[in-house]
């Protein structure tokens, strides 16, 4: 089974309770990440892409196979919940 | 994993070595203490016999006179030839040869399982370079004996025991050793026998392994104490010395070190050896690890495990890192961060309390009783690549189910 890459995904799963990692050094990590211009692109391109996408299924970013970063109302609760943790580390045109 | 590569070069490395070793330890050195056992034993029986004749039937016994321990040169003039160069007959060909193959296989497996036991001791992780050392030098003097009159003997030695000629106790000794050797080594090399040969050298190397990170830890304890480094335990976990056993070991392995050398390292202050089973069980129920942090907003983690040692999770690390260079394949170009998802190790390493419920420990209506783990085989972490080092080190690893 082969799965598509993606940079969301994987920057979430940091901050994961399944990851065991306290908040200070998930965040120290994807810094570190980002400091490769391709992370930072791609984690940009495609947050930016899954926000203007009507079809995004925010539920299953934030809950699938690999982690459950916690419970949520709904879509909206879980989109606000993805820009609120990776929106600080992406530039600041784009956390809006 | 580690054990199995080093089993196959520590069993061809073996062979070589039994091989030699049953053509040459076994013609000069088993030959000489036969022969000098053989006479020890007579001088001393005619020795106690001449001092009081009727010691023995009165079941006294009498001081071990000097002479008991004379070399055959030392002896009196008229005392009869060494027993160790008496001639045998056929019958007794068969058994001095016989006691002689057993001792030949009983020196090839004592070979085996001490060569891999030290070389591992001594070396870790490059230990089969170390018993190609060790071969290397039995080889030499292999060499040097049978190029200084060793070879002749040992024809000397085949020829009577294989002729009708009377043969010396030592003759007949010397080939039952040098056949042994030579069959087990040859039995260690095939189908059952090759299978049996692993098994017992990565016993035997595991066995030095584990003596080596237990010496390592020794002097990393000692280390940290003479500093007067606190412990980073927190209250309740255990007693002292344990937790100086989870200090950072500045003269353990590579790999040990690798536990601890991110300085976001935390594997063994949650998930290290010395972790109990009421720290997992405490933060699986309050999401308290057992250096006293906790997740992004007070979470629950689904599983709080340990590794059973330190050493279960040295073992981890060589299939974790196989795991992130498989994972590094499918991701962009300058990754330095892997998370790699539960892979398995092929032994048991750890084990876990998972929480019944919500990850959120404010809602009691969703949790529910712990359920205990064992027996955990696979391990999960995230790792960063030390560009000082070259390798990719863990910030966390943990026994999953």
């Amino acid at each position: 089974m082969t799965k598509k890459f993606s940079f969301v995904h994987e920057a979430l799963a940091l901050f994961s309770p399944e990851n065991g990692l306290d908040e200070q050094t998930a965040a120290n990590l994807l810094r570190h990440q980002l400091q490769a211009a391709t992370w930072q692109e791609g984690l940009l391109n495609e947050l930016a892409a899954m926000l203007h996408d009507d079809t995004t299924d925010w539920l299953s970013v934030v809950d699938n196979e690999t982690f459950c970063m916690g419970e949520f109302e709904g879509p909206e609760d879980a989109r606000a919940f993805v820009v609120r943790l990776l929106g600080p580390f992406v530039p600041s045109q784009f956390a809006t | 994993m580690r054990a199995r590569r080093g089993a196959s070069s520590f069993e061809m490395l073996a062979v070589v070595t039994l091989v030699a070793l049953g053509s040459v330890a076994a013609m000069h050195t088993l030959r000489d203490s036969v022969v000098r056992s053989v006479d020890a034993v007579r001088a001393a029986i005619e020795s106690l016999s001449a001092l009081n004749p009727g010691a023995f039937e009165r079941g006294q016994v009498p001081a071990t006179p000097a002479s008991a321990s004379a070399t055959p040169s030392e002896r009196a003039p008229d005392t009869p030839a060494s027993r160790g160069e008496e001639g045998l007959g056929t019958g007794g060909k068969v058994l001095v040869g016989l006691a002689g193959a057993a001792t030949g296989v009983a020196v090839g497996i004592g070979v085996t399982a001490g060569t891999a036991y030290v070389a591992s001791l001594a070396c870790g992780p490059a230990a089969p370079v170390c018993a190609g050392a060790v071969t290397l030098g039995l080889l030499g003097y292999a060499g040097y004996e049978l190029y200084n009159g060793g070879f002749a003997q040992l024809r000397g030695a085949f020829g009577r025991v294989f002729s009708t000629q009377r043969a010396s106790v030592a003759d007949a000794f010397t080939v039952g050793a040098t056949l042994g050797g030579i069959a087990y080594g040859a039995g260690a090399s095939f189908g059952r026998g090759a299978a049996l040969q692993r098994g017992l050298v990565a016993r035997a190397a595991r066995a030095g392994l584990e003596q080596r990170d237990a010496i390592a830890r020794r002097l990393a304890t000692a280390q940290a104490a003479r500093a007067g480094t606190a412990s980073q335990r927190i209250p309740g976990s255990g007693d002292a010395e344990h937790a100086i056993d989870e200090l950072p070991r500045p003269g353990a392995s590579d790999d040990l070190a690798a536990l601890t050398r991110d300085p976001d390292a935390h594997t063994l202050a949650r998930h290290g050896g010395s972790v109990t089973d009421e720290q997992l069980q405490y933060r699986a129920r309050t999401g308290v690890a057992p250096d006293g942090s906790t997740l992004a907003g007070g979470k629950i983690p689904p599983i709080s495990s340990a590794f059973n040692s330190d050493a279960d999770a040295v073992r981890a690390l060589a299939v974790a890192r196989a795991e992130v260079q498989r994972k590094l394949a499918t991701m962009p170009a300058g990754t330095t961060v892997v998370r790699i998802d539960p892979v398995d190790t092929g032994s048991v390493i750890g084990r876990g309390f998972r929480r019944i419920g919500s990850s959120n420990p404010n809602n009691h209506a969703l949790l529910g009783p712990l359920q205990r783990l064992d027996n955990l085989t696979r391990v999960q972490g995230t790792f960063r690549y030390n560009p000082t080092t070259g390798t990719w080190d863990p910030i966390t690893m943990f026994p999953a189910p």
